[in-house]
């Protein structure tokens, strides 16, 4: 009868205990909304978002993990070109994304963005070998190597007829870079952060910035117009939190060393 | 003209010319006859080399073929061949089917070649077919252009490959007619064919193979009316 | 109508865009014809060591992606053996390899779909080789690989579109950027389909009224 007894007890104890367990896993997703969000990701824009060892990582990637964890939403990431991400937005493919994306008056026509959180700005980047590019003035007459659909991209076309320069496209900021760095392209503009970074972890990495920081701008969480809204009132809620409790510095700090 | 001695080919492990020794001298009518597989075609085909020996000597005009100057290409200028599937070049007219080589190795220029083709064409009876293509032709009509091309070519030697067996019966008389012209006008040729009474007609010499080996060969009059060997007499016997 | 205005505005860029992609057919096939015929011919012929050449060649461009080959070209190979080379050039150069190595397949089909017969005919006559195969072989030959020629030039119009990776300003491209500044993806992408389908419908007519014609 003791045997007996022991052994019920076992057995609904096991049964309580891995219920329990599955239910404290099952309760994460069951707070506030059970939606799970779509959110994509530039799929190579170092320190912002990039692969190592088989995981996505970055500034973008921590700082949206903090703010799903302190929020209580849950998300599928999805890394893909950058010129895909805001078509990808308009089109319902994609509920938000945060992608290094500068907030810009064109975008707002057709996207909503958080508040700022990130302050950055375009630079002018050249071949390490090049010596005569010193200033913007120095950009007349030039090869400009841009990514699609970026701010880089904008400003160069912006000033293509100031500076009569050419542009050529290219899908990802490697290939950007690579266009410069071997010499076909004269100067790329790219986001300072990003460049730096670039510059920081590879001596062999062929680039340089010139001159001073071209202008100054913020990235935003973006989601399509209209829609989506709670996911930013709670981004902007979030982002509010892990800057006052430390977390957003901790993540600066882990990929930008000063 | 031709010498041929000790001739073997195979065709992978098949046996097909088991040590052939023949010869034709100039002027010479020359059938081969003999039930098929005997190695008729492949012999003929190796006199213009279009297929490789295996071993044994051949020589033409007294020049190994083997020898180490030998240009191929001359040689065959030399030596005119005449296909049973006529193989004439269906992409240009008739008239330049015949005037395609003398032209192009440079024997004459295009003036010439054209009246020396349309002479031919002349002799094999065809001259109103000149500027058509080989389709519209009738089998008797292309294998006759196909001689007159073969012909352009001034040979020393004509092979005939079953001239006449892809040809409809009516069509056979006029081809073989034809034939029968160059052998008056004193043209060597060694024809393979199955014609028994044109082979009688028209060779000074029968050659009757069975087997890749030459069983027997004599004028026509003795190999037709009384065949020494076993094999020729039965093959003779189930013809008629 | 809004997307009549949109197509206006539009159509010059495109246009350039589908210029380049011409250029860069057109060029490219060119070339691809000249290595399809010296590789087809390597394959027909007699000499074992180019034709296993020949082999690798044709299994390596037919065995990976276009986009792979264009950024080995462009990226890769540059930056290896430290020489510089224009996206126009690469871009060219990866259609030509790529599409010869189609048309080197293609030529081989087309010579030796043609009988036998033929060449045993033409070397008879005391033709060497090359004559024969200019002056019989080939003709015949050529007349049955039109229509696989002209497919291989449509596949490769259609290629160019691959060579927006390397920075080329062809017709996607050019969608792209438009795209980029208006966002308007559904009316830009028809335009950039019905520009390509354009010439491609001529093409294919063409393609047929040759072979329509080579039928006698």
């Amino acid at each position: 009868m003791n045997k007996k007894n022991i052994l019920q007890v076992a057995i609904v104890s096991i049964l309580a205990v891995s219920l329990l367990s599955g239910c404290s896993g099952a309760s994460k997703e069951s707070t506030t909304t059970a939606k799970k969000y779509t959110i994509s990701t530039d799929a190579t824009y170092a320190p912002f978002e990039y692969e190592k060892d088989g995981k996505y990582v970055g500034i973008d990637i921590d700082i949206l993990d903090a703010i799903s964890k302190s929020e209580g939403f849950t998300y599928e990431l999805k890394p893909m070109n950058f010129k895909g991400i805001i078509p990808a937005l308009a089109a319902n493919q994609i509920d938000a994304a945060i992608a290094g994306m500068t907030i810009t008056d064109e975008r707002k026509k057709v996207l909503d963005f958080s508040d700022g959180y990130y302050e950055s700005g375009l630079s002018a980047v050249v071949s390490e070998k090049n010596t005569t590019i010193k200033t913007l003035d120095d950009l007349k007459g030039k090869i400009f190597a841009v990514k699609k659909g970026t701010s880089g991209a904008t400003y160069a076309e912006a000033n293509q007829a100031k500076y009569k320069g050419t542009i050529r496209y290219f899908d990802d900021t490697p290939a950007m870079f690579q266009e410069v760095i071997n010499g076909n392209a004269d100067v790329t503009f790219e986001d300072y952060p990003v460049v730096a970074y670039r510059i920081s972890i590879d001596s062999k990495s062929g680039l340089r910035i010139a001159g001073e920081k071209i202008n100054k701008d913020f990235y935003g969480f973006a989601v399509k117009k209209g829609s989506n809204k709670e996911l930013i009132t709670k981004f902007n809620a979030g982002l509010k939190k892990i800057k006052a409790n430390g977390e957003y510095d901790k993540i600066i700090a882990k990929y930008i060393k000063k | 003209m031709i010498k041929v001695k000790r001739l073997k080919k195979n065709f992978g492990k098949l046996v097909v010319l088991d040590g052939i020794d023949f010869y034709v001298t100039k002027g010479d009518v020359l059938c081969i006859i003999g039930p098929s597989g005997s190695g008729k075609s492949t012999l003929l085909r190796c006199l213009n080399l279009l297929e490789e020996k295996l071993e044994g000597t051949i020589l033409i005009n007294d020049v190994d073929v083997d020898g180490k100057n030998v240009n191929i290409n001359k040689l065959r200028e030399k030596i005119g061949m005449v296909f049973q599937s006529f193989n004439l070049f269906p992409h240009l007219n008739v008239l330049q089917n015949v005037m395609l080589a003398p032209v192009q190795l440079k024997k004459m220029g295009k003036e010439e070649a054209k009246n020396t083709a349309l002479g031919l064409l002349k002799k094999v009876g065809l001259s109103e077919k000149a500027y058509e293509y080989p389709e519209k032709l009738s089998g008797g009509q292309q294998q006759r252009v196909a001689i007159a091309r073969a012909m352009a070519m001034n040979p020393e030697i004509m092979l005939f490959d079953e001239p006449t067996s892809a040809l409809d019966p009516e069509m056979v008389g006029e081809v073989l007619q034809v034939i029968k012209d160059l052998a008056k006008d004193g043209m060597t040729m060694v024809i393979v064919t199955h014609e028994m009474g044109f082979a009688k007609e028209v060779s000074d010499r029968v050659i009757f193979m069975s087997d890749g080996k030459i069983v027997e060969q004599d004028k026509p009059e003795n190999l037709f009316s009384n065949p020494q060997c076993a094999r020729t007499k039965e093959f003779l016997n189930k013809l008629l | 109508m809004d997307t009549l205005i949109l197509f206006k505005e539009s159509l010059p860029s495109l246009m350039k865009g589908l210029s380049m992609t011409i250029q860069i057919t057109v060029i490219g096939l060119i070339a691809a014809t000249i290595i399809g015929l010296v590789v087809g011919f390597i394959n027909v012929g007699k000499n074992k060591t180019l034709k296993v050449v020949a082999m690798i060649y044709i299994d390596v461009m037919r065995g990976t992606p276009l986009i792979v080959q264009a950024f080995f070209i462009y990226f890769g190979l540059p930056s290896a053996l430290n020489f510089k080379i224009d996206a126009f050039t690469a871009g060219t150069l990866a259609i030509s390899l790529n599409a010869g190595a189609y048309m080197a397949e293609i030529f081989r089909g087309g010579i030796l779909a043609v009988d036998k017969g033929q060449m045993e005919a033409a070397r008879s006559l005391g033709l060497p080789y090359g004559k024969a195969m200019m002056k019989v072989i080939l003709p015949q030959a050529v007349r049955k690989m039109v229509p696989a020629i002209i497919n291989q030039f449509i596949i490769s119009l259609k290629d160019t579109s691959i060579l927006s990776v390397i920075g080329i300003r062809e017709l996607t491209q050019s969608g792209e950027i438009i795209i980029a500044s208006n966002y308007r993806a559904l009316e830009i992408w028809a335009m950039v389909g019905l520009v390509y389908f354009v010439p491609i419908m001529i093409l294919s007519t063409v393609s047929r009224r040759i072979e329509r014609y080579l039928t006698i």
